[in-house]
Formats: structure tokens, sequence, C-alpha cells
């Protein structure tokens, strides 16, 4: 809207018939760039309370993370949340490369088989490179990955039982929020292991 | 206009002459109306149209029209004036008028290339062709400079290009400077192992020829040095070369390679071999190295970086070579001609994170496979993984980084080939292994090229017609537990693939030099969107570029095989041949001249030539130009805050008219 004036006219004349208009000035940004670009990860190493240390996170971006344009990471090996974990003692895993892999998204309900299928291979991933705990930069995706594991056991006769975190939880445990205050006790697959595996 | 200039105009005969050119200009041009239009504009005595002027036959109607008509001035509406005003210039003359009284109109690139609708394009051309006819009554008969030619010729870059036009010249007696960046000539052909289709052994048909420039009286060497600075016009380069120290003495060493073995640091990834062997600080870059002299790195050598070290080089060295204190000389060179052959770099497949280079070890580029097949590179000619196995199999991923949008759009012309000589290797040395080729299209066009693509095909080369969508290392069975995975749509099928593999080799396109522009700067030409050097023409001058005595040769210009490069070193050989055996050149007269009474001597213009070109004439008290050094840029005739100096053929009443003409309808 900001760049094609034509744009600004088409969408303020569908508004102006409810009436209404939008300036078209807001801009859309992901909380991870906020948080790394804005509050910054100095900032954040210092208020960590409870580091991750000995920690295997893996941090899932999902396909759309860094799209469209890449403005604040790679679009096909992003690593923000690596810095981010990193700076609170985590042991990341920096070199897989399904951290960009689809989860599925919206065809869980459309195309459940399809779905099944590609979270079934980040699990593969994550349990390949050994990693504690898949955190996610995206709502979709850790429901995907956490809630449809036992349909992804019943599809392809695993046992996966892999814990996933939206990753602002992790991030809330580094910094010394209650673990019920980050819902991480109303978890689908239960994240304490990983509780247990961090120096309180 | 005075009233004599008016009288002398009213006195010029000017003959048009509009071209069609086939149909690129009358397809859109009217070019009769054109014609029609011209005949009644000011002192036009006649206008003409012919399908190619350029023809003998269209060349014939100016000259006739000279000699019958008494055509006293002519302008070519037609294309640019870089294509054929030279063409065009020479038919007046042959009529005997003086060629600077002919113009050009450029109503093709200029005017019907570039226009859709044709009456904008007709209306258009009047505008182009009126400025012409309009500035035509005052140009000026201009004769030729004609100044010496230095003999000897200068070649950039030694790779396989710099060396076969280096000797081309010297077997014609001419004296070449051959300069090269690394410690020794050879270039990329140097590190690769076979060469298609014939596959000869690269190393057995180069090293013979690099050795025999090495060898050739005619041929000066100066290796590990640069050019910085470049000078002066056609015939006539003055060239600054920076000899990068070597720290050794280079007519003292033998070359044995003892400080090589002696010194102690040890762990210097070697660029001949694609940093998957180490050298030392003190090093020969590989075996046949040409000039055969070792180098010290400054950047690691312990004594030179300032650290404690016992130099045990120095007491290796029996002719006592090794010279600490070497410092960068600069050597000044003057030669008539120049040849650019500085070649191409891999591009690099890193920020095509997808295919998983830098992360996965056994994911390697092309280059570095040449080094892992060569017989003499880090594994002895053995293809193993970086656990020292033989693969079991092997994906080779067409199309990295060319024909991709995000990347390079162009193709690089060899990877197919280069890929299909690795596929072929591979099943010399492994039989057993499983060879998949991730293509595109196949682009085989060469001689003996497609036979070598069918044979291939014979040799059990599994051959995917898909470019490469990801390489995983995640497995999803226990075939592909540990080993990488890529993931590729075979479109022949029509279904997705998944390849376990053990070796993944990148097929990385071919880049312009990083620092191609700063180097096409420092010799005053240009690059193509591409960043590739610019030819002066793409189809008949393409080992030429816009600075005449610039040649250029090989991969610099344009991603080219061994063969193509060859044979283009020799035409710019012969390129160059051609100026140099002259004793003299004709440089064009239109250039900047002072008018001493007029210049108040304020220095202004003599600062800003970028071709010191005026000089300041202390006893007169004003600015000379020097005609042979002056290239005609025109800057000190922008800059003179008093409008003194003026260029031949573009004075400021000759460029006012033309803005008149254009304006005029």
């Amino acid at each position: 809207m900001e760049e094609d004036p034509r744009v600004h006219e088409a969408v303020n004349g569908a508004l102006g018939a409810v009436g209404r208009a939008y300036d078209g000035k807001v801009h859309v940004r992901h909380i991870v760039d906020i948080l790394i670009n804005d509050v910054g990860i100095e900032a954040i190493e210092e208020r960590v309370t409870r580091r991750l240390t000995g920690l295997r996170v893996a941090p899932y971006y999902g396909c759309q993370f860094s799209r469209p344009m890449g403005e604040f990471d790679d679009l096909q090996f992003p690593t923000t949340m690596d810095r981010l974990f990193q700076a609170m003692g985590a042991d990341v895993i920096t070199d897989w490369d399904a951290k960009t892999d689809c989860c599925g998204g919206m065809m869980m309900l459309t195309h459940r088989e399809g779905a099944l299928r590609l979270c079934h291979e980040l699990l593969v991933a994550a349990r390949q490179y050994k990693a504690d705990v898949v955190v996610a930069a995206c709502p979709l995706c850790e429901m995907n990955l956490e809630g449809y594991q036992p349909q992804v056991n019943a599809a392809f006769g695993t046992d996966f039982n892999i814990p996933v975190m939206y990753f602002t939880q992790l991030a809330g445990l580094a910094l010394g929020a209650d673990p019920k205050q980050l819902a991480i006790d109303k978890q689908v697959v239960s994240c304490s292991p990983v509780l247990a595996a961090i120096p309180a | 206009v005075s009233g004599e200039e008016a009288n002398q105009m009213a006195e010029e005969k000017i003959g048009v002459y509009i071209c069609h050119c086939g149909t690129n200009i009358a397809g859109k041009v009217d070019v009769e109306t054109l014609t029609a239009w011209a005949a009644t504009q000011p002192n036009v005595a006649v206008a003409r149209e012919y399908k190619y002027m350029c023809s003998d036959p269209g060349q014939e109607l100016i000259k006739k029209d000279i000699e019958e008509h008494g055509i006293t001035r002519a302008v070519v509406a037609a294309c640019s004036p870089t294509m054929h005003e030279p063409t065009f210039r020479k038919a007046a003359a042959d009529g005997g008028l003086n060629p600077f009284l002919l113009q050009m109109a450029n109503i093709r690139e200029h005017c019907s290339w570039v226009t859709e609708d044709g009456e904008a394009a007709t209306e258009k051309s009047k505008r182009i062709l009126g400025a012409q006819i309009h500035r035509l009554p005052l140009n000026e008969s201009l004769e030729p400079i004609e100044v010496p030619v230095n003999p000897n010729v200068m070649v950039v870059g030694g790779g396989i290009a710099g060396i076969e036009a280096a000797l081309k010249l010297a077997q014609a007696g001419k004296k070449v400077y051959l300069i090269e960046r690394d410690p020794s000539i050879g270039g990329h052909m140097a590190m690769f192992d076979k060469t298609f289709p014939t596959l000869d052994c690269a190393a057995c048909i180069l090293t013979p020829k690099m050795s025999a420039a090495g060898k050739e009286p005619n041929i000066e060497m100066l290796a590990y040095s640069e050019v910085t600075e470049v000078e002066g016009y056609v015939g006539n380069f003055k060239v600054k070369v920076r000899k990068k120290p070597r720290y050794i003495d280079i007519d003292t060493c033998t070359g044995c390679g003892l400080c090589t073995e002696a010194c102690v640091v040890r762990k210097v990834p070697s660029e001949f071999d694609q940093g998957l062997s180490n050298r030392s600080a003190a090093y020969i870059p590989f075996p046949q190295a040409v000039p055969l002299r070792a180098t010290i790195d400054p950047e690691k050598c312990l004594t030179l970086r300032g650290k404690k070290c016992k130099q045990p080089c120095v007491a290796a060295c029996g002719p006592d070579a090794i010279d600490f204190d070497q410092k960068e000389e600069f050597v000044d060179l003057e030669v008539g001609a120049i040849i650019m052959a500085t070649g191409f770099q891999l591009w690099d497949p890193t920020p095509e994170t997808r295919y998983g280079y830098g992360v996965h070890p056994d994911v390697i580029t092309s280059l570095e496979f040449e080094r892992i097949s060569n017989a003499s590179g880090p594994t002895g000619g053995h293809i193993v993984c970086k656990n020292g196995e033989p693969p079991k199999s092997v994906a080779i991923l067409h199309c990295v980084g060319s024909r991709d949008d995000n990347h390079q759009e162009f193709c690089s012309r060899v990877c197919c080939m280069y890929s299909l000589k690795f596929s072929h290797l591979i099943k010399e040395h492994l039989p057993e292994t499983e060879v998949y080729e991730c293509y595109i299209d196949m682009r085989c066009a060469g001689k003996g090229y497609e036979e070598f693509y069918e044979r291939l095909m014979n040799e059990g080369v599994h051959f995917i017609r898909g470019r490469a969508a990801e390489v995983s290392y995640v497995g999803l069975s226990e075939a592909e537990e540990g080993r990488l995975v890529v993931k590729v749509e075979d479109t022949l099928l029509g279904i997705t693939r998944r390849l376990p593999v053990d070796m993944v080799i990148l097929s990385s396109g071919l880049s312009p030099r990083a620092d191609a522009k700063e180097t096409a700067q420092i010799f005053g030409f240009g690059c193509s969107a591409n960043g590739f050097y610019l030819e002066r023409h793409p189809k008949l001058e393409p080992v030429s570029t816009v600075t005449d005595g610039i040649f250029i040769a090989g991969a610099c210009q344009y991603p080219k095989d061994i063969p193509d490069t060859v044979a283009q070193a020799g035409a710019a050989a012969a390129g160059a041949l051609a100026l140099v055996d002259n004793a003299t050149v004709k440089v064009e007269p239109t250039i900047s001249y002072i008018d001493p009474e007029k210049c108040s001597g304020c220095h202004i213009c003599v600062g800003l030539c970028p071709h010191a070109a005026i000089q300041y004439n202390e006893e007169k008290g004003v600015a000379e130009v020097i005609e042979a050094a002056c290239k005609g840029c025109g800057v000190c005739v922008a800059a003179c805050g008093s409008g003194v100096p003026q260029q031949r053929g573009y004075l400021d009443e000759q460029i006012f008219a033309e803005i008149e003409g254009a304006m005029a309808l």
C-alpha cells in the first residue's frame, strides 16, 4: 500500500463502503526479529537467570520464517534463533538442514496424510540430530509437530515423544519465568525431561 | 550564426542516405515519408533510401553523388555510429570528401528498435536526422593524427588464454610482457585432471606450453605481479606493474623446494588444491610451476609476521636466496597493445544453502573434485570421501549458481561437459559406484561433445532430468541413514526421488573475477551486465574492447571451454599483431584544442585531465593539449569556466546546431 497508490486507493475504496479507512502504515514484523534486533542479544543475555546449559535445542524455523524478502535473516538457512538460544547457554543444533522444511501447515486439516508425512520427516531429523527439544517460531508449526505426534506414530509405526515448544516458552524459562506461567505443564508431549535437564 | 557562415551554409550541398536495414528500421520507420521530408530540409541536395546502405551498392550511392552531384556533406541515417561510422566515413573519403564531413543519424538503436508505434518512430527519426542535417554545415574537415606504435605487447593473465596469446606473439617476433597475479602461470587449467571430450590429461597438454612460455626469449614473465595503472592510448600505453615481494631472490632460487620442507608453518590451506591439502608458508604452488621458484607467504610466515622463528628455511636454502627485507617493486612498461586474459572464478556455492556446501563435508565443488581425481592431487588420484572411503554412489548436481534468477542468469557453458567427464572418471576409477547426474538440459554443443554424452549414457550413468531441490542429511530409511540424500524431481518419470549418496559434486558455474569491474576500470573499458568484460561487438569484434589497442581473450569475456579459449587467444594475438606490426597508427582527430589567445592559464583543466594530456606552458602562461595523448573525452571542455577548450567535431556551435535541429519540427 505504501509503494502503490492504486492499491492504497482500492483498499480504502472497499473499506470506505463500511465507513472505515486504513493508512497502510503498520509494519508487520516477526517477534524473533524484535527480540534480536530491537532488544538485542546482549540485553537478553544479561537477564538470563536459568542457563540452558547442556540442553540440545533444535531451532525449527519453518518454511515461512524469513519470507518473503528475507529482511532480517537468510531465506533458506536462517540463524537468528540459533544465536538467541546460544546466548542462553544451550547446545544449539546449527547445521540441521530440516530447519526450514514444511510442517504441513493448514494441510493438517485438509490433507492430513501429506502433513503427517512432513511432520514425520521433521521428527526423524530431530531424533537423528539428538535434539532434547524442538523450538518453533510459529504456533501452527508448534501445534503440528507436538500435537500430532501420536497420529504420526500411529501412521508410521514410530515412537516419537519429542518435546516441542513455542520459542518464547523456552526463552521464558531461561529468563526465569515460572513454567506454569508459560503453560509448559499443558503441553501434549511432556516437557518434564527438558525441565529436568536444565539446572534450576 | 553570422552572416558569413549563413552564406557558406547556403552553398553546402547535403546528401541524405536512409537505410532500411532490412526490416530493422523500415519495419517501424516509414522510410519513404522520412526521405521525402529530408529532401525538403535546408541545404539538402539529394535524399535517398536503400535496403542496406552498408553494402557495396549502398556505399557506392554516396561516392557517386559526391562525384556526380558535387555533394559537399553527407548524413547516413542508419545504425549506431559505433557500428558503421568508420564504414561510411571511408566511403566518403573514397569519393573524395573529408570523412569528418559525414555524420551518422542513429535511427535504429535510438529509434526503430526502441519505439513500439510506427508513426511515433517516424516522427522521432525526423528529429534525429534533422539534428544532423542542421549541424552538418558547421562540420570542419579534420585530418587523422598519425602516431608511432610501440611494437611490444602486454598480456595480462597467465592461464591458457594468456599463455597461448603470448606464445603466438612471441613467435611473430614481438616482445611480450606476460603478467600473472599468482606465483605461477597455469591458471585453472593446471588444476584439471582430464579435459573433455577427448580425455587427454590437462597437465600433459598444458605444461609444455607453460615451460615454452618460461623459456621463450621474447616473453618477459612478471609472475606474482599486478597492473596498477594504465595510461596512454592505442600504440602507446604506459603501464605500471606492482611486483609483489616473494621474499625470495628469483634469480638465485633454484626451485629445489628445500625451504618449503624446512618451513615450520605447515598448515596453510593450499590454494592450488582448493584447500584440500596443506602447504607451508614457504611454498611452490605445484611441482610444474613456471617460474619454478619458491614464494614466502607474508600472512603466514612467522618471521614476516614479526614472530619468533629459527628460520630453518634460511639454513636449508643452498643458494642463499631468501631475503626477508625484499620490498614490493614498481616496474614501468611501454607497450603498443594489451591483451586481457584474466579468466574467471568458480561460483562459490555457499549462498545456495539448500545444497549444504560448507555444512556437509562430502558436498564438494567441481574444482575440488578436479583435485581429488587428479593423480598429483591431495588424494593421489583416489576418489574418496572425507572419511577416506570410496563413495558407493555419487550425485552430480548441474547448474549450481547458473541459469538461476537468484544467482547468475546465464548458462556457464562448460558444466554439462565437465560433469560428464566426472561421471566417466568415477566409473573408470570405481566401476561399482552408482553415478547420478541431475540436470535441467544437457548442453553438449561442441565438436565431439554430443558423442561424449552418448558414450556416457552407455557407461551406466543415471541421468535424471530435474534440478536438485535439496541435499539433506536426514535419513528416513536404513539405506539413507548416515548418508547424504539428494531430493530431486525426476521430470521424465513425473515423480520426486530421494537419492541416497556418499558424495555430492556441485557443478558450480563460472563467475567474473571478483575484481573484474575495478580491473576493467584501470584499463579503461567496461563490463557487461553479467560482470564479464564487454567486447566491442558481440559478433564481429568479440576480442576487441571499446578502447583501441586493448583486446580480451578467454573466460574473462564469458564462460568458455578450453578449445574456444585457445581460439580466442589466437584471435586476440592476431588483433594485437595487426596493430603493433605497423610503424604508425592513425588516431581520431576529434580531440581538444585550447586557443592560447583566450586561455587565462588558470590550471583547472590541467589537473582534471584524466589522461595527463594537458600541460602548462610556463613561458606563454597558457595550457596546451598534447595531441597524441588526448583521448577526446571532453572533461576539459566541460570544466573550463571560460569555455576555452573545444573538442574538434564536437564544438559548442555544432552541438547547439544539433539541438536546434532536433527541436525544429
